[in-house]
């Protein structure tokens, strides 16, 4: 089994050739779990539908996406709707069978709201700030996954989970995707972005030991840094190995495996 | 600058002139601080909060 991770702007300038690439895997015989994400095409129906889109960033530099109650109607639309659809439909108009999903379905997802987040506010003061529509990932259920993947589809995932109190959550594509792997008992997941690996120096890392994150997590930048901090904690379930790599060429899933951008294990 | 006493240790804290309610301030004694606006006085209250980075 494979478990994918797709960047928005992955998604939105490669779609064709991981689609290529899914059906030709899945052809072979791969169980293929697909996580979205497509952040940046909220903001742009988010600007349209006359909401501003806002940020925050954590004093640890990373940057987060504040999502109000109205910027979450938007969140909705676009994640479950939109974007989820128009993967599900390229895929079958490749031959693939796909189906289209939210971690609300089924309670695939199961998060808990953050309602304090500490922020740098403008004057780069910490703050707290009130957590909006986001959450963190405290359950997964699988039944629905596993009952899909036997029956040969290509399961394609929004990052969208529910809380305990029935309100639908923002949460991140990343940690969808590294919480569902370790859920299914995947080896391995391939975290799709728009650069090679990750760089330092001007130089890609090739490897990086779990037990190294944090002593380099200030030099790798804001984004990077809260995939690091989530490879981290799924190394050491079944996950050995969180594969960061370039979407943006031909088989892309196929090249990441094959000559991987980043590679975090234990 | 505003000075108050830490909840935890009793000794002093320095605020600036400009703080604001939610504003988190981490003292010497290893502590961090929220800053609550009570009846219009500002106070200090150990700061609780279980995750600091959002979506």
């Amino acid at each position: 089994m494979i478990v994918v991770k797709i960047g928005g702007r992955v998604l939105k300038n490669n779609i064709q050739a991981i689609a290529e690439d899914i059906v030709e895997l899945w052809h072979r015989g791969e169980d293929i779990v697909l996580v979205h994400g497509g952040g940046d095409m909220v903001s742009e129906y988010s600007i349209r539908l006359g909401v501003e889109p806002k940020f925050i960033l954590s004093p640890e530099g990373i940057r987060s996406r504040f999502t109000s109650r109205e910027e979450l109607d938007v969140y909705l639309m676009v994640m479950a709707g939109k974007i989820n659809k128009e993967i599900v439909a390229k895929i079958i108009g490749l031959g693939g069978k796909a189906v289209g999903l939210s971690g609300v379905d089924g309670g695939i997802l199961i998060a808990e709201r953050k309602k304090r987040i500490l922020a740098l506010d403008e004057r780069g003061r910490k703050r707290v700030v009130e957590g909006g529509y986001t959450g963190r990932v405290i359950e997964v259920n699988t039944i629905i996954i596993k009952t899909l993947l036997n029956m040969r589809y290509i399961v394609v995932v929004a990052p969208i989970a529910v809380d305990n109190d029935g309100t639908p959550l923002n949460i991140d594509g990343d940690q969808a995707a590294l919480k569902l792997a370790i859920a299914l008992g995947a080896e391995r997941i391939v975290l799709l972005t728009d650069v090679n690996g990750i760089i330092i120096d001007g130089n890609i890392v090739r490897e990086i030991k779990a037990s190294n994150i944090d002593s380099i997590l200030s030099i790798v930048g804001p984004g990077i840094n809260r995939k690091l901090l989530q490879a981290k904690e799924a190394i050491g379930s079944s996950v050995r190995e969180v594969i960061i790599a370039n979407g943006l060429r031909d088989r892309p899933i196929t090249r990441a495996l094959d000559e991987p951008g980043t590679v975090v294990r234990l | 600058m505003i000075s108050k006493k830490c909840p935890i240790c009793g000794r002093s804290v320095d605020l600036p002139d400009d703080v604001l309610p939610g504003e988190v301030v981490d003292h010497d004694c290893g502590v961090s601080l929220e800053v609550i606006l009570n009846n219009g006085e500002i106070l200090l209250k150990p700061l609780e909060i279980s995750e600091d980075w959002g979506e």
